[in-house]
């Protein structure tokens, strides 16, 4: 009975095998229960496709408008937002960019002129930061031409 | 990209008898992405029974519900000028709205837990009695499907409610066929038993 239960649910959602339609068949025949389910199952059915009409409060439609129209509104404070963060992160690109081409200047002077940057080493405390980078520069610039 | 909307006051057009002729939503969506609110919203009104179907199947009758109605339209919204229409316009709103419902009810899940306690619609939900006396069938279809998991409650209302095939409801889900069909065989006989006297009552 259980087995002709389950064939009973599925043929309402797939074609059975020949040989199952046959089996359920002569078991709907012979049994007023599983007619009975079958009469139920159906009604239940039905009892379900009824709920396909629904609704949502009245003014649904204004409802989702009004939030699109909110969210409009707002979106050019996140867009600020968002060139705000890119602005940031590039500032942090642009210091260490600088950084390093600082210190491969540096490097560079101190392998090709080993005398020169021991002098600037030893006045390096004279001197201001835009000083030594300056120097560095036209040094390393002076070194390439 | 949202953007404000223009103003194209009509969501039908006379023809040469002076009748009304219903925009197709082919139209209507063409317009929607030229900036017509008033075309979008004809969209939501058309559609606001399937989506709510779907929603209130899946979460009960709630605030939530209303909610996840709104976002789902919303979604659609932002994402119309992507919308290929490969899909029925029906079927891509059900998928969206089918898919916020589950998270959704992940979300009340975590909050149950977190608060077990609580006495809002999550507590409605778990209510036990079923009255077949109240008169109201769908109230009572409601609150039997609230008593099934989740995963099944998606399945009867796709496959039941919304009538869709299990080919249809099995990609909305993302899951086989034969998962689709198995979880409703399981469904059907647990509502069954639910609803029995209910439907001692119709005959």
């Amino acid at each position: 009975m259980k087995k002709m239960q389950e064939l009973l649910v599925r043929s309402f959602d797939q074609v059975l095998s020949a040989k199952e339609q046959q089996e359920l068949d002569q078991a709907l025949e012979q049994s007023k229960e599983l007619r009975q389910e079958k009469e139920q199952l159906e009604s239940m059915r039905n009892l379900f496709s009824a709920g396909a009409e629904e609704s949502f409060r009245p003014m649904f439609a204004e409802r989702v408008m009004n939030r699109i129209t909110t969210e409009s509104a707002q979106q050019p404070a996140s867009e600020m937002e968002f060139f705000d963060s890119l602005l940031h992160i590039f500032r942090k690109v642009a210091i260490a960019g600088a950084i390093a081409i600082v210190v491969l200047a540096s490097a560079q002077l101190i392998v090709n002129n080993p005398s020169t940057t021991t002098t600037a080493t030893q006045n390096v405390s004279e001197m201001s930061l835009d000083d030594v980078l300056v120097s560095a520069f036209i040094s390393s610039m002076e070194d390439m031409l | 990209m949202l953007h404000f909307f223009g103003m194209k006051p009509d969501s039908g057009c006379l023809n040469v008898e002076g009748r009304v002729i219903e925009k197709t939503d082919a139209q209507l969506l063409r317009e929607a992405r030229e900036g017509s609110g008033d075309s979008f919203k004809e969209l939501v009104r058309r559609y606001e029974s399937r989506v709510a179907a779907t929603v209130v199947g899946m979460l009960g009758r709630c605030p939530e519900a209303d909610d996840v109605g709104q976002e789902t339209f919303i979604r659609f919204y932002k994402a119309m000028h992507d919308f290929r229409g490969d899909a029925e316009l029906g079927t891509y709103l059900t998928r969206i709205a089918i898919n916020l419902s589950l998270n959704e009810l992940k979300r009340r899940k975590r909050r149950f837990q977190v608060f077990p306690k609580s006495t809002d619609s999550v507590h409605d939900m778990t209510d036990d009695s079923i009255n077949p006396d109240a008169g109201d069938t769908k109230a009572v279809i409601n609150k039997a499907l609230q008593k099934l998991e989740p995963d099944f409650r998606s399945v009867v209302v796709l496959r039941l409610i919304q009538g869709y095939s299990t080919k249809e409801a099995a990609g909305m889900l993302n899951i086989p066929e034969g998962t689709v069909l198995s979880r409703l065989s399981r469904a059907q006989l647990k509502l069954k038993k639910i609803l029995e006297p209910l439907m001692g009552e119709q005959e």
